[in-house]
């Protein structure tokens, strides 16, 4: 690998590890309100 | 519905926006450094997540003696976020100077002062998640966890001190006598926008964090109450 390669993989693992904790946000808030609509249907 | 908060929005999209100056500014306005060459650059990311990963522990402990003092769970709310959104950006900082060290050092990991007392600051926190999962009483796991905030705590200084402290290979940057990294103006400019960008992008995250773990929290509840509903059904049946 040659030093570019180096600087390209280390901010693809800063954006990719950014990037896929947004997602995982954005998928937890989607199931939290799933989850609550229901629940509050259910009671 | 979640986040429709207009302030929350509003610091999301500066965050983003301050990223991507940043990263523009990585890119075309940063010199490159002579000895390591473009690798270099790698470095001005580095140094702001592996600040953020510290700054997430300090918030993490100062709501960890806000909800002793005050027992009130949004507290707890923050600190669990914070440790959580920590540990994400002490793993960017890990991996970013992994990649780094390969062609600087030759080797992507070394048993150095400063890497080993930052692994063990993350697995510290790693802990303090795997804590929370054992205890489902909120009120004992928000205690439980404050208190092993406030001790954890102790890692992030012994970190930070590593490098400054004891025999190191891996540079200093700030406070340092030696210089062993010497930066020029536009590298410091570089690394102020990357480090106020990952701070603005901290503060978004913590803020959607904080308001999820609120929700868990509700659903908890909900979910405890539909239960008894359930049992009361079966009883009258």
């Amino acid at each position: 690998m040659t030093n570019l390669s180096y600087f390209i993989a280390g901010y693809l693992v800063i954006f990719g590890l950014l990037g896929a904790y947004v997602l995982r946000l954005v998928a937890l808030k989607k199931r939290l309100e799933k989850e609550h609509t229901e629940l509050t249907d259910h009671n | 519905m979640l986040f429709v908060n207009k302030k929350l929005k509003l610091l999301s999209f500066l965050a983003f926006l301050l990223v991507l100056a940043a990263f523009a500014m990585v890119l075309f306005y940063a010199p490159i450094e002579l000895n390591m060459g473009i690798v270099q650059k790698v470095f001005y990311f580095h140094v702001s997540a592996a600040w953020i990963g510290m700054l997430a522990f300090l918030v993490a402990a100062v709501c960890g003696i806000l909800y002793l003092n005050k027992k009130q769970l949004k507290y707890d709310f923050i600190a669990f976020s914070a440790v959580e959104i920590g540990l994400l950006f002490t793993a960017i900082a890990n991996f970013s100077g992994m990649i780094w060290a390969k062609p600087i050092w030759n080797t992507w990991w070394t048993w150095d002062p400063r890497l080993t007392t930052m692994t063990i600051m993350a697995f510290t926190y790693i802990g303090y998640l795997l804590l929370r999962r054992g205890v489902d009483n909120p009120e004992k796991r928000a205690r439980f966890g404050s208190v092993y905030a406030i001790i954890g705590f102790a890692s992030v200084p012994l970190t930070f001190f590593s490098s400054r402290l004891l025999r190191t290979i891996h540079p200093t940057i700030f406070g340092a006598d030696t210089g062993d990294m010497a930066m020029t103006p536009a590298m410091y400019q570089t690394m102020a926008v990357s480090i106020v960008a990952f701070t603005v992008l901290f503060a978004a995250l913590l803020w959607r964090r904080s308001l999820l773990a609120a929700r868990e929290s509700e659903l908890e509840i909900l979910r405890a109450q539909t239960e008894t509903l359930e049992f009361g059904e079966v009883l009258d049946d």
